[in-house]
């Protein structure tokens, strides 16, 4: 066998070539035809459907992800890169939920779509994070450093999400700004519909119903006052109005990823499966959490669909509650996020009524 | 606002059937006497009483409008006041036409960490091996724990077109001494134009996948012999050069990957054992199909031509073959059947070397996690080597086979441990091995996402 040996040469004539390749490049136009639709690759579905939403007959949207697959955890294959190669505008939520996309983009080969770039979007820019960890350390688990990022799970995060998508669709088809924005405005209304229901709407109006929701403050405001004789909250009606009678009820979640939910309708967070983030259940923490889970009267159990809902259903079983399979993505295109939230909330609402 | 109508309505109904009666009982009587002053009298009285009653009319009207006026001024005030309540509760609060500003980042020290903001992101790994030979023990193995390797990644972007990665290795050449060398280091160009994609530099060269692969990234304690034989010895061929890549547009669920590369051919198997002149070319054509994420399956094939002298112009050709199927359809359950072969032609001064080998393998992630979560991360698999181990020496050959069990306590930590019998032909005086191999390799920094090629 001949032993390996360095050789010396054409390294120089590579790098002549290289460079020549190099000089050559040129990130490509990024306004789009007119007489074509946008290419919006978005990571994951609920993204497609307000990507959907807010770019209407100008867009054609496809997702790289089914919402089936854990979204830390898609490979990036070359069938995505393959995909991505051919975007407008890259939408992902970023706060390193989706980390693999990455070695998505870098393998699309297509400039225009990086981070920085025009074409790309990070649909979390501007949403007010919660849970982000005081200390950096793997020892926590699979901590995200700008915090928790399943941020679609409050109503009001959608609304920073859809701006930040119709920004990106301005950015990169300037002729639709009207289009987007028209479409944007509409989406917000109809999220705040969807959210407090028609009465507050009408009574309160959604810019100070949602300051009140960011400030912490609505649930305290909607059971201390009255009008016309009844407590504010029960004028809620849409999502709120459902979960209304429920606020306050414990659940705990095979992974950490209910935060906003439970900030948004109200509900408790009391605990997770996993001892940490990404952390497989140890019989010793599951311990722990049915003495705690007890004391709390806790007797609903959330899991995402690709976590183990056997597990989910054992624990349930152990603290004499209910498992619930809790889905995290729309089944789009036949469903959007406003199904999504309909599904959470439902089936939220509804294992509460069976837990009382 | 619909009180005073009902009020209106209510006194037009009784008015109505008492002015129609009136009527019914006077008319007949006044048509009877044809007394015209009679009629003008009860027709007088008549407009007397229409008068009474519009004026009655009138003011129930008007004070049923007062009413109502005054009850939606009660109206407004209570929503009025509750509006303002709301504003001072909200107060403070940022307006909800703006998005609100991100959270700090913990610690709260982001000034500070600006100034560390375009540091490359750094990952560190560390694999450790105790290989403990059962029988055929040969002199240059030794029963001894030590850390194989300990590599130092770091990648960064360098501008809106191009992205670093510098890998430096530090390996155990002798019990106890550790060498450094550069294992990568290198530039992407990810923004060319026709959907290329170059890197310039130095790095692993594709071969098939196991080639692409650092020492503690393999699914087993050791790399395939066939490709150690043929390829690129147990760290893989590293080389110098250029790749230049091009992915096709997405045919359906397929894509295709046309890569060249230019090499100084360095550090390979069958290629130049002294100085050249002359670059090494390679060319590789791979085809993905992609279902949905869950089921991926990779056919590529690779073809290399150089020279095993330059001086002699003696040339060298490999020809390589590979599959890879992955089947993951959840967290707890994945397949993979993998395998590669080589074929290596090269000429000498007295006539032609042939050298050939091939590995395959299957691993299996048995869904434990759902017997008990802590053994969701739990891969067992095969491997079976075959190749020439001297292309110099007719019949010279080897063949292996192992059995793995790969424990992932998190993506960060895994404990393996292997059992590996290996024969090579005994006419040449190498006994069969038996060999059980403990693994331990970590990660920690910021671990880049591991790319499809990975698995685990």
């Amino acid at each position: 066998m001949h032993k390996p040996v360095r050789t010396r040469n054409p390294i120089l004539p590579i790098a002549a070539s290289a460079l020549v390749v190099a000089l050559g490049a040129s990130p490509r136009s990024s306004a789009a035809d007119e007489n074509r639709r946008l290419e919006v690759v978005c990571t994951l579905p609920h993204l497609a459907s307000l990507t959907e939403q807010i770019g209407g007959e100008r867009v054609h949207v496809e997702t790289l992800s089914d919402g089936r697959i854990d979204p830390h955890f898609v490979v990036p294959t070359p069938g995505l890169m393959a995909r991505a190669s051919k975007a407008d505008l890259f939408v992902e939520v970023g706060a390193s939920l989706e980390l693999w996309t990455e070695r998505v983009i870098d393998g699309a080969r297509n400039p225009r779509i990086r981070v920085g770039q025009p074409g790309h979007v990070y649909a979390y820019e501007g949403v007010r994070m919660i849970e982000v960890p005081k200390v950096m350390s793997r020892a926590g688990g699979d901590v995200h450093p700008q915090g928790n990022p399943h941020i679609w799970f409050d109503p009001y995060n959608a609304i920073v999400m859809a701006r930040n998508i119709a920004a990106g669709l301005q950015r990169v088809d300037p002729a639709g700004e009207s289009d987007y924005k028209a479409r944007l405005a509409a989406f917000e209304q109809r999220v705040a519909e969807a959210y407090f229901g028609p009465e507050l709407l009408r009574l309160l109006g959604p810019e100070l119903l949602w300051r009140l929701q960011r400030s912490g403050k609505l649930r305290g405001f909607l059971e201390k006052r009255r009008y016309k004789g009844k407590p504010l909250g029960a004028y809620a009606g849409g999502w709120l109005g459902r979960m209304w009678p429920h606020r306050g009820t414990p659940f705990v979640s095979y992974h950490r990823m209910w935060g906003y939910f439970a900030r948004a309708f109200f509900v408790e967070q009391a605990g997770q499966l996993e001892p940490k983030p990404g952390i497989p259940p140890t019989p010793g923490h599951l311990a722990d959490l049915e003495a705690s889970a007890r004391a709390r009267g806790v007797r609903i159990v959330l899991c995402a669909p690709y976590y183990d809902l056997a597990k989910a259903r054992a624990f349930a079983k152990r603290i004499g509650g209910r498992a619930v399979e809790f889905p995290t993505e729309p089944h789009w295109p036949e469903q959007s996020w406003f199904d999504l939230l309909d599904t959470l909330t439902k089936r939220f609402a509804e294992a509460a009524e069976t837990a009382r | 606002m619909s009180t005073p109508h009902r009020g209106g309505r209510a006194v037009r109904s009784t008015a109505l059937p008492v002015l129609l009666l009136l009527l019914a009982v006077c008319a007949p009587g006044a048509r009877a006497e044809g007394n015209h002053d009679e009629l003008e009298s009860l027709r007088r009285a008549f407009d007397r009483y229409r008068a009474a009653t519009e004026r009655r009319l009138a003011e129930l009207e008007a004070r049923q409008t007062a009413g109502a006026k005054e009850e939606a001024a009660g109206e407004d005030a209570e929503l009025e006041a509750l509006r303002a309540a709301a504003e001072e509760e909200a107060s403070g609060a940022p307006a909800a036409s703006t998005a609100g500003p991100n959270a700090s980042p913990a610690g709260g020290g982001w000034s500070s960490q600006w100034l560390n903001a375009f540091n490359p992101r750094i990952t560190a790994f560390g694999d450790a091996l105790a290989p403990i030979e059962l029988t055929g023990a040969e002199s240059d193995t030794d029963d001894r724990f030590s850390l194989r390797e300990a590599e130092l990644d770091f990648r960064a972007a360098v501008n809106p077109y191009a992205s670093a990665v510098l890998i430096a290795s530090l390996g155990e050449e002798a019990p106890g001494e550790y060498g450094a060398s550069v294992e990568e280091g290198y530039i992407t160009l990810d923004a060319l134009p026709w959907g290329l994609r170059a890197k310039i530099g130095r790095f692993l060269p594709q071969v098939g996948n196991v080639n692409r692969l650092h020492t503690h990234d393999l699914p087993w304690p050791t790399r395939p012999y066939a490709s150690q034989d043929l390829v690129g010895g147990d760290e893989g061929w590293k080389d110098n050069g250029l790749a230049l890549s091009w992915l096709s547009p997405p045919l359906g669920p397929l894509a295709f990957t046309i890569t060249g590369w230019a090499l100084t051919g360095e550090n390979a198997v069958g290629l130049s054992s002294g100085p050249s002149d002359r670059p090494t070319w390679m060319g590789r054509l791979e085809a993905h199909l992609d279902f949905n994420g869950r089921t991926m399956i990779t056919l590529g094939g690779n073809l290399r031509f150089g020279y095993a002298d330059t001086r002699a112009r003696l040339e060298s050709v490999l020809a390589a073959g590979d599959l890879l199927v992955q089947h993951k359809p959840d967290a707890w359950t994945s397949v993979v059947a993998f395998g590669e072969l080589y074929s290596l032609e090269a000429e000498t001064p007295t006539g032609r070397d042939h050298g050939f080998g091939a590995w395959c393998g299957l691993q299996l992630q048995p869904a434990l996690g759902r017997l008990w979560s802590p053994l969701r991360d739990t891969y067992f698999g095969l491997r079976y080597d075959v190749s020439d181990y001297d292309e110099q020496t007719e019949g010279a050959r080897q063949w292996a086979l192992g059995a793995y069990a790969s424990f992932y306590s998190s993506e960060f930590l895994r404990f393996r441990v292997g059992l590996e019998h290996r024969e090579r032909d005994r006419s040449f005086g190498r006994p069969d091995e038996d060999r059980v191999y403990l693994q331990l390799t970590f990660v920690f920094g910021s671990h880049p996402v591991e790319p499809f090629w990975v698995n685990r």
